[in-house]
């Protein structure tokens, strides 16, 4: 038992703080898988260095309504893959991961 | 790294094997292994990612790496180098980054596993001891699984499925071969690594023949009926190569069944022979090797896994990731290998701690170039739901049929920006 406190305090704070509403916790963790996918096309923590675009340190307002978007009927004209990748996401999801890229510095 | 750390792996190597169980119990080691031992077998897209990924979310968890190579190159893009639009180099990618944050890296092939003993030894018999084990060897290929097809006949008739020397031996044979040749390339049945992997490399050298070789053929002889993106590919062929490309599937008598290196000819199943100029045989696959060892492999030559973690679901605490799984719908892909790593790094990290696994969720696009500026991809997310992989009812799916030029352009940009990303992602190499 004390080892599996030690190991707790030793995961990252981060890791550990549960985000969301009361209703439908989501761990920090469950959140930070989900938007690992994201990351390899928009860089590591939504860093991007090339063309794909940066989604960290946004907005998460901004972020939330750009998927949003991309999940609905008309997509914003020039979008050629988030539409397809959006519809796999509930919106409770988009939230979450509009929320963890928007505290990426 | 601590120094504690160091000077004890140093006694082991002094030590060798022998003494690794012995000295692990030892006191100065003890307060290091409560945040747990994990060892990472194989440095490409999924082992590189988990390695990383668990440092990341726990830095105090101990991550060794094993990897015979200094210097891993990616299958993904040396399609393109066959094309003439990148050097082979390109696709190199070091480990500094892995070193950096506080992973051992170990330049060594793993040969044995004891999954009992929870031990992994390395070619020369240095036993590292494990709380949670990593694989992700990729595929080994299935030698002789098509007849005629072994490690000699490779070296006439490359595969050029594992990036490195086959790769090298399949640009030097396309470079030298006349114009007026025939290149041919056999597919394999479904599964294997990256789907659409042959499809990409039969345009991509379609347009070094276009613009170097403009007299050449190329012939497709496919044990499958379909493939991945197909009305895409075929679109694209016709457009830029003309007649240059013939596909044959399964039912117009694509299969191989025999392949005579030394002649660099093909027999198919209703016994009709073609003869190439350069001939590129993608053969039957499996999980690599040390699956086997581990006792995770199941008759079919691949692992299956608990779908929530990507543990093995025939031994516990070995967690698998990569071409290696059986993980389908998910494709065997670089992508879905990266996605796959930080599953397990999630589980892993989660389960030393004593706590509940994260839910899982995966994502893929693989992108393909079909001539310079024209890019398609496919794409999809998974999710787990009772046990099994599954796709959200409406997402994924391939780009569209009619679309600008525009479109094909930011495509194929967009897949540079992808590889350069996950690069990024996984060794930490910058474009
Ligand atoms: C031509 C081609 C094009 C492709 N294009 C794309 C693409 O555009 N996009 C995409 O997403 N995917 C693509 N892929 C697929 C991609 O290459 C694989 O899906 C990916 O490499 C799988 O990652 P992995 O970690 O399972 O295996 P790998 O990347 O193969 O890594 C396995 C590593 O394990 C090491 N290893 C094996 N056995 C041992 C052992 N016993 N001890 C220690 N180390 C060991 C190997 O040296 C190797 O470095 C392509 C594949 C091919 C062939
Ligand atoms: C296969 C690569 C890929 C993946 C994976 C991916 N994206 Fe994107 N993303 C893009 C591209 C390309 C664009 C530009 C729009 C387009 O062409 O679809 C984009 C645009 C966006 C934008 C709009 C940014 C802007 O400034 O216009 C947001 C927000 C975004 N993505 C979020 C995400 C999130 C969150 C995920 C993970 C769930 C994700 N993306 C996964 C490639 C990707």
């Amino acid at each position: 038992m004390s080892f599996r406190i030690k190991r707790l305090c030793s995961m990252s704070a981060a890791v550990l703080l549960l985000i969301g509403g009361a209703a439908h916790a989501q761990s920090a963790l469950d959140v930070s898988v989900l938007a690992g996918s994201c990351a390899n096309c928009h860089g590591t923590d939504g860093k991007s260095n090339g063309k794909i675009p940066t989604i960290a340190g946004r907005p998460a307002p901004t972020l939330a309504a750009m998927l949003k978007a991309y999940k609905g009927e008309t997509p914003p004209p020039g979008t050629t893959i988030m539409n397809r990748l959006a519809k796999g996401y509930t919106d409770e999801q988009i939230d979450a991961l509009a929320k963890y890229f928007s505290e990426k510095k | 790294m601590s120094k504690n750390t160091i000077s004890r792996r140093q006694s082991l190597q002094l030590l060798g094997g022998a003494g690794a169980g012995l000295l692990s119990l030892s006191m100065p080691a003890i307060a290091q292994q409560n945040a747990g031992r994990v060892v990472v077998v194989g440095g490409g897209f999924g082992g590189a990612t988990a390695a990383k990924y668990i440092k990341r979310l726990n830095p105090k968890v101990q991550v060794t790496l094993v990897e015979p190579l200094q210097r891993y190159y990616t299958c993904p893009f040396t399609n393109l180098h066959f094309g003439g639009l990148r050097t082979f180099e390109q696709q190199g990618h070091n480990f500094n980054e892995l070193r950096a944050i506080g992973v051992q890296v170990i330049h060594a092939l793993a040969n044995d596993v004891d999954n009992k003993k929870k031990t992994v030894t390395l070619a020369g018999g240095r036993v590292l001891n494990y709380d949670k084990l990593v694989l992700s060897p990729g595929i080994d290929i299935r030698w002789g699984a098509l007849k005629g097809y072994d490690q000699a006949a490779a070296q006439l008739a490359p595969h050029a499925w594992q990036a490195g020397p086959q790769t090298m031996l399949l640009k030097q044979q396309l470079d030298a071969m006349p114009d007026g040749g025939t290149f041919i390339l056999v597919a394999p049945d479904n599964p294997f690594r990256c789907p659409p992997g042959p499809y990409e490399r039969v345009s991509m050298v379609a347009h070094y023949f276009k613009t170097r070789k403009p007299k050449s053929k190329i012939l497709v002889l496919d044990a499958k009926e379909n493939f991945s993106k197909q009305g895409l590919f075929l679109d694209g062929w016709k457009k830029f190569y003309g007649e240059m490309i013939e596909w044959v599937p399964l039912s117009k008598d694509g299969k191989v069944v025999r392949v005579d290196a030394k002649a660099r000819e093909v027999e198919t199943e209703f016994g009709k022979k073609h003869k190439a100029s350069v001939l590129n045989v993608v053969p039957p696959q499996k999980a690599g090797f040390i699956a086997d060892r581990a006792g995770v492999t199941a008759q079919s030559g691949w692992v299956p896994v608990k779908a929530q973690t990507f543990e093995s679901s025939q031994v516990a605490d070995i967690y698998v990731a990569g071409d290696a799984t059986v993980a389908a719908p998910m494709p065997k892909s670089g992508f879905c290998a990266n996605a796959q790593g930080k599953v397990v790094a999630g589980a892993i990290v989660a389960s030393l701690a004593g706590q509940q696994a994260p839910k899982a969720s995966w994502a893929n696009t693989c992108y393909s170039l079909i001539a310079p500026d024209y890019g398609i991809s496919v794409a999809g997310v998974y999710e787990e739901q009772d046990g099994k992989i599954v796709e959200p009812k409406g997402s994924g799916g391939v780009s569209p049929r009619e679309a600008s030029a525009e479109f094909r352009k930011l495509e194929a940009d967009y897949g540079v920006a992808w590889y350069n990303s996950i690069a990024n992602d996984a060794w930490g190499t910058k474009a």
